[in-house]
């Protein structure tokens, strides 16, 4: 089982890190929206997750709020960055440096949970610790990071 | 990995998606959301619009979710 967890994170976090499309190339700019949306819908069903153990009981609310205080962060960050790159690569390209902060941010607080402990839990809905389900997130954002650097030197 | 025929793809899809059902029902909720994300189309612009939707609904369910629970108990 921990084998196929293992495949599962590799083989989601290489096909997103792989998109393809029907029609030529895909570019380094929708690259980095995608892995963004994705590393989104990740964190939603991280937060519900946890939410869902913690109301089963499994957890106590002492356990879930820092967790759950960061899910948010995830979500609020994305928001900050989809506002920048809504307005196209160009006004990206000047906010260069509050991007990559506000991934950092994500990647950072995402390890120091991590590092934390105490999130060995199963997650009902995905079938994995949280810590596992956290080590994704931070994973996707590292390769959001590559991915902007990648589309910043177009 | 850019350059893997479209067989490749397929196939490598069709593994991911094997393991991911070994999961559970969530996993494959989420990998269909994903190969949503995955089949881009070729206007450059529609697919970065489209995804930045997705992402952005995405946080608004989070960010819901987050503060009702906060309500719930109280925090």
């Amino acid at each position: 089982m921990r084998k196929k967890i293992i495949l599962i994170l590799v083989l989601l976090a290489t096909t997103v890190a792989c998109i393809h499309k029907q029609s030529g190339p895909v570019s380094a700019w929708e690259r980095v929206n995608v892995n963004m949306a994705a590393l989104a819908q990740i964190n939603d069903e991280v937060a519900t997750g946890i939410i869902a153990v913690q109301q089963a009981g499994t957890i106590s609310v002492q356990q879930a709020a820092p967790i759950l205080g960061y899910q948010e962060t995830v979500a609020k960050d994305h928001i900050a960055i989809e506002s920048i790159l809504s307005a196209g690569s160009t006004e990206a390209g000047s906010k260069a440096v509050q991007i990559r902060g506000l991934l950092n941010e994500i990647k950072n607080q995402g390890t120091v949970l991590i590092q934390s402990g105490g999130l060995g839990v199963k997650n009902p809905k995905s079938q994995q610790s949280f810590t596992q389900d956290l080590q994704g997130i931070v994973n996707l954002a590292q390769i959001v990071l590559a991915d902007y650097q990648l589309a910043e030197g177009k | 990995m850019a350059n893997l025929s479209a067989q490749a793809i397929a196939l490598l899809v069709e593994e991911l998606l094997a393991a991911i059902s070994a999961v559970g029902p969530l996993g494959v909720e989420l990998y269909l959301k994903l190969q949503s994300l995955l089949h881009l189309g070729p206007d450059e612009q529609a697919n970065v619009v489209a995804a930045i939707k997705a992402g952005l609904a995405a946080d608004a369910e989070t960010i819901a979710a987050v503060e009702a629970w906060k309500q719930q108990v109280g925090l």
